[in-house]
């Protein structure tokens, strides 16, 4: 197991692995692959080009670029806006950016995308295909709150409990998954099943689902909306809630 | 299957977590030299103006550029890293060497377990091979990034002389 560190995405990024050097180094690259085409200060990447020219013309984007919109697109969605990569600067909203056939992009009027609630969890999912198609045979990649694990062996996820910081307590354990975890958003009211009250603003929620990409964006979601069978069960996503106290809360029908 | 209405928050566990602190060793010294010189045959210590961790690396004798060793505070825990410069003064690489994060301990109420078995794999928890799924690093990032700024005017005031 070799584990490597590295500043990436605003945050530290790290990838444990079973695999030669070689591997997490293609995956470190192609972590800053996906930062080159999605921040939108990258000038020459493709969200930088989408802000600045789709709404006049079309803009072709990377297959990656495309991936993560489309995933972005099916949460906002879900979620009838509560996630939207626009943030609704410019008063632009998630419905008007147009995905087109062949990796078009056009925007109906100007806004200024933001992937950064969910190009970082597709970035680790890069990262872990990148890993085992250089033959890895188990490991996690974890960039600030977006996590992935894979292989054979069984890992302890942890979360840190909202307001102690230093302090990280273990969820489950799994061998494949990925999950996010998202502070507490202020103005969002979630509720206690088993008495109406209304939790303290200090949670984190984290949800596990097929790809990190996809839990990296639901987790926006739920921390603004709460627990919604659309947002959850039609993914195939699990969420949970930590509080300040330390109690864990899970999202049940 | 018809899809539930409605959906609440259950509380099912309590976490508990002292604070404890271990160290997570990425790289030594050696290894962060290799990892940013690979090709170097050769690291000699040397001093960097104010920079006392610092190597120089070399091929039969030719410079390659520098390996700097510096430390930041992260959001509470210190951390290592190595930055490499070539010796157009152009980044190689930065690696963290050392990651001091704090790890939760034991879970009370064992009950919360058994809300996982057969939805995902669950089995006991092995510390030993845990990891960490930390929200909040950013801060840190941003002091790495500000240590290898002023690394890379240390170097460039040193080597102008």
């Amino acid at each position: 197991m070799i584990s490597r560190a590295r500043p990436l995405l605003g945050t530290i990024v790290s990838i444990r692995a079973s695999a030669e050097e070689r591997a997490l180094a293609r995956a470190f690259g192609a972590i800053e692959r996906v930062h080159g085409l999605m921040n939108a200060h990258s000038e020459r990447g493709d969200i930088a080009q989408v802000n600045r020219e789709a709404y006049r013309r079309p803009v072709r984007v990377h297959p990656w670029t495309m991936e993560v919109l489309r995933c972005a697109r099916a949460v906002s969605d879900a979620s009838r806006g509560a996630f939207d990569v626009t943030l609704g600067r410019l008063g632009a909203s998630w419905e008007d950016i147009l995905l087109l056939p062949d990796r078009w992009v056009r925007l109906r009027r100007p806004a200024v995308l933001d992937l950064g609630g969910v190009a970082k969890g597709f970035a680790v999912d890069l990262a872990v295909r990148t890993l085992r198609r250089f033959r890895a045979r188990s490991g996690s990649v974890n960039a600030g709150g977006d996590l992935r694990v894979f292989g054979d062996a069984e890992q302890t996820i942890r979360v840190r409990l909202p307001g102690a910081a230093a302090s990280a307590a273990p969820l489950f354990a799994m061998r494949e998954g990925s999950c996010a975890t998202s502070g507490s958003y202020f103005g969002s009211r979630q509720v206690d099943a088993r008495d109406g009250r209304e939790l303290c603003s200090d949670y984190s929620v984290t949800v596990c689902a097929s790809s990190c990409m996809l839990a990296d964006a639901l987790t926006k979601a739920v921390a603004a909306l709460g627990p919604q069978p659309g947002l959850l069960e039609r993914f195939g996503a699990h969420a949970y809630l930590v509080d300040r106290s330390g109690t864990l809360y899970a999202a049940r029908a | 299957m018809p899809r539930a209405e409605h959906m609440f928050w259950v509380p099912i566990a309590v976490l508990c977590a002292p604070a404890t602190v271990q160290a997570t060793q990425y790289l030594t010294v050696e290894q962060a030299q290799k990892a940013l010189f690979p090709e170097a045959d050769g690291f000699a210590a040397t001093r960097v103006g104010e920079l006392q961790r610092a190597w120089e690396a070399s091929r039969d004798g030719v410079l390659l550029g520098h390996v700097l060793v510096d430390e930041v505070i992260g959001k509470q825990e210190l951390i290592t890293y190595a930055l490499g410069v070539g010796v157009d003064g152009a980044v190689r690489n930065v690696e963290i060497m050392d990651y001091r994060e704090s790890r939760g301990g034991e879970v009370r109420g064992a009950r919360w377990r058994e809300q996982f078995k057969g939805k995902r794999s669950t089995s006991p928890l092995r510390l030993e091979e845990d990891i960490q799924n930390i929200s909040g690093a950013t801060l840190s990032c941003r002091h790495i990034t500000e240590g290898v700024r002023r690394l890379l005017a240390v170097h460039a005031a040193a080597l102008k002389k």
